[in-house]
């Protein structure tokens, strides 16, 4: 962005502070997800039992999530 | 019938070592490390040097590029295991979640738009798994008709081990352990409580452990409950690497009896043993997933990738067995083969290419430094060199090899992999003693412990060594035949093994003639071979890293092309001791 000089130094100081803002309210963005949105969804999964592991089975290995058409073309 | 060259380019980054490699109709046309080129251990940035570099040496464009494949699933890593394990692991984890949200969602979930952005790119964007990008790396390139895949490392999306089965021009994964059950974790975990640094110093670990006694197995094994079939669980209440920014805590420390050792704190006997007894667990728990591999995916031949293929001791063991005929381990094991794998994956699935018959035969494939380049640099520098013929220069350097020489080795094409095999080497003579500690005090500044590895002729390989075999890539450990412990004791660890790195003249003429020329003055046809860097430097890659690494190390000449320096020369004309205290610190300690 072309700012013209005299009020360079404006600019360059609003981004920093911008940036700054920017960290502080990711931090309470995403510290309300924890407790909310995480928070209550580990409570019910764990209520369920969800994670815990079973006893002692003969073998852990799983098999492997089956492959679909094209499926190298997608991030999941 | 379109006749265009299909060229496919495969990236890693964001993890650790990030690297790329360029395909051309399915042959290996360039492979480097981003590290190499920005001067930073395991650099985990977009490898854009790389990839130029690879552009460049293939004199293409971007737009000449058919596909673009990144070496894991973003999406299945992050909507899918990170998410979920911080739910599992809830209320613990919030810096962790902190940290790992702003990477994720700034960088790592974007993939797609950083290709298209920094390369300008405008083409398809493949995704294969982590742990099929391992397999691919292993499988494609070992020329095997059909072979058990075994691929273990820390994690990729969920998969921490799989074995899988290749046949033909496709192969297929068959069965997998999850996160957090690893072995590559614990083994880093290990490493980590043995104060040195995880996801790089691994490998000390494997050599500190022939100094020590395998005395903490009960401990070992209430860490991880191993079924006959080599299928793990660990026991997470002793590690906190799934909800912290450490691998292990109290619990972990209780078990052992001792606080975690400080990194470049004294290592006593307990850190050997603690050692010792995780390499004797991994080699133990390798075996027993190999065996089951061969039970359920039967072949003659084995393929093994992911960074626990690394672990060369375990790879010996499994040869030693002798469950397979023949084992073909991915040079390039780590992370920053999963770019060659998934480059290959493509052309196999996309392309349908062939499986290739032949084996990799050399991992030569970074960039090159022409002589010109390399003379206009020492002219540009005022150093004093001789330039000769080839036939000279190998007789001259081999007579130098002789005693307490150490002399840096610079030709060709950089080496892909963690390993130098002949073009970025520090070579010195295996016979003399001494060299061991000067190259590992004087020139590598690293802990004085850490063994040296040999390259010998392949045809003399089992006069020297327990070993039937090629072994190109220093992959395998096996012993040193007692008679001549002795007659190579720079090279010969404490318990007589080494780690091997066979030769024929075919993979690296040049190295191979100067070996062959040292054997004809001495009648030994090993040499030390150890990389070409001081401790926390990546490989030296330009002609100016390595004239930079030669001024500030006690290297006494270096070879560069045809081009020879010697130390004391340039001290006596141009009076330049360098300080080694200011090169080190330019390099974070690994």
């Amino acid at each position: 962005m072309n700012i013209p000089p005299p009020i360079s130094w404006l600019w360059a100081m609003w981004k920093r502070f911008a940036e700054a803002l920017g960290r502080v309210m990711s931090w309470i963005i995403l510290s309300i997800l924890w407790i909310v949105g995480f928070g209550i969804y580990a409570i019910v999964l764990k209520t369920m039992n969800t994670f815990k592991s079973q006893q002692k089975p003969i073998s852990y290995w799983v098999d492997p999530p089956q492959d679909f058409p094209n499926s190298m073309k997608y991030q999941f | 019938m379109n006749d265009k060259p299909i060229y496919i380019l495969g990236i890693s980054c964001y993890y650790h070592d990030s690297a790329a490699v360029l395909l051309k109709d399915g042959e290996i046309l360039f492979a480097s490390h981003e590290e190499r080129y920005t001067r930073k251990k395991h650099d985990d940035a977009f490898p854009i040097n790389a990839i130029q570099h690879a552009l460049a040496f293939a004199n293409i464009t971007i737009d000449d590029v058919s596909a673009i494949g990144f070496y894991e699933k973003p999406f299945l890593k992050f909507f899918d295991r990170i998410l979920m394990t911080f739910i599992k692991v809830w209320p613990k984890g919030l810096r962790q979640y902190h940290l790992a949200m702003q990477e994720w969602m700034m960088k790592k979930l974007w993939i797609p738009h950083h290709i298209q952005k920094k390369l300008n790119y405008k083409g398809p964007v493949y995704f294969a798994q982590h742990h099929e990008s391992h397999a691919a790396s292993a499988y494609h390139c070992s020329g095997f008709p059909n072979a058990t895949i075994v691929t273990v490392d820390g994690v990729g999306e969920w998969a921490t081990t799989t074995i899988g089965h290749g046949n033909g021009n496709d192969f297929k994964l068959v069965k997998e352990l999850h996160y957090p059950h690893s072995l590559g974790l614990l083994y880093s975990a290990l490493t980590y409580y043995l104060g040195f640094k995880v996801n790089s110093a691994e490998y000390k670990v494997m050599g500190l452990a022939p100094y020590g006694q395998p005395r903490y197995m009960k401990e070992m094994h209430t860490l991880i409950d191993i079924k006959e079939d080599g299928s793990f669980r660990l026991n997470m209440e002793y590690f906190t690497f799934e909800h912290g920014l450490t691998m292990t805590g109290h619990r972990f420390e209780e078990l052992f009896g001792r606080p975690r050792r400080s990194s470049e704190g004294p290592l006593e006997l307990f850190h050997k043993d603690i050692a010792r007894s995780i390499q004797e667990l991994t080699n133990e728990l390798m075996l027993k997933i190999c065996v089951h591999a061969k039970k359920i995916c039967p072949s003659d031949y084995l393929c093994l990738a992911g960074g626990v293929a690394l672990n060369c001791v375990a790879n010996g063991k499994i040869l030693k067995s002798g469950l397979f005929k023949e084992i073909f381990i991915q040079p390039a094991a780590g992370d920053a083969g999963g770019a060659l794998g998934v480059a290959l994956a493509i052309w196999h699935k996309q392309y349908n290419g062939q499986q290739a018959a032949e084996r990799m035969n050399h991992v030569f494939l970074g960039s090159e430094y022409p002589h010109t380049e390399i003379k206009k640099l020492l002219r540009e520098e005022g150093m004093p060199f001789d330039e000769m013929g080839e036939t000279e220069l190998t007789n001259e350097v081999a007579k130098l090899l002789e005693g307490d020489n150490v002399i840096g080795w610079y030709q060709g094409r950089s080496e892909f992999g963690p390993r130098s095999l002949g073009n970025r080497s520090i070579i010195a003579d295996a016979r003399n003693r001494e060299n061991w500690k000067k190259v590992n005090l004087k020139i590598k500044f690293r802990e004085s412990f850490r063994p040296f590895a040999p390259t010998v002729l392949e045809e003399k390989a089992s006069q020297w060594f327990d070993l039937d075999r090629e072994s190109p890539y220093m992959l395998l450990v096996a012993d040193v035949h007692p008679d001549k412990r002795e007659k190579i004791p720079a090279v010969t660890h404490v318990d007589g093994s080494a780690r091997i790195q066979t030769i024929r003249r075919d993979q690296n003429p040049k190295y191979y003639d100067l070996i062959k020329a040292f054997e004809q003055k001495t009648g030994c046809p090993v040499i030390i071979n150890t990389s070409f860097n001081v401790r926390g430097e990546p490989i030296v890659e330009t002609p100016r890293d390595a004239l930079n690494c030669f001024l500030h190390t006690q290297m006494d000449y270096l070879v560069m092309g045809n081009t020879l320096l010697s130390k004391k020369k340039i001290l006596g004309i141009l009076n330049v001791e360098k300080s080694h205290k200011d090169y080190l610190a330019k390099f974070e300690l690994d």
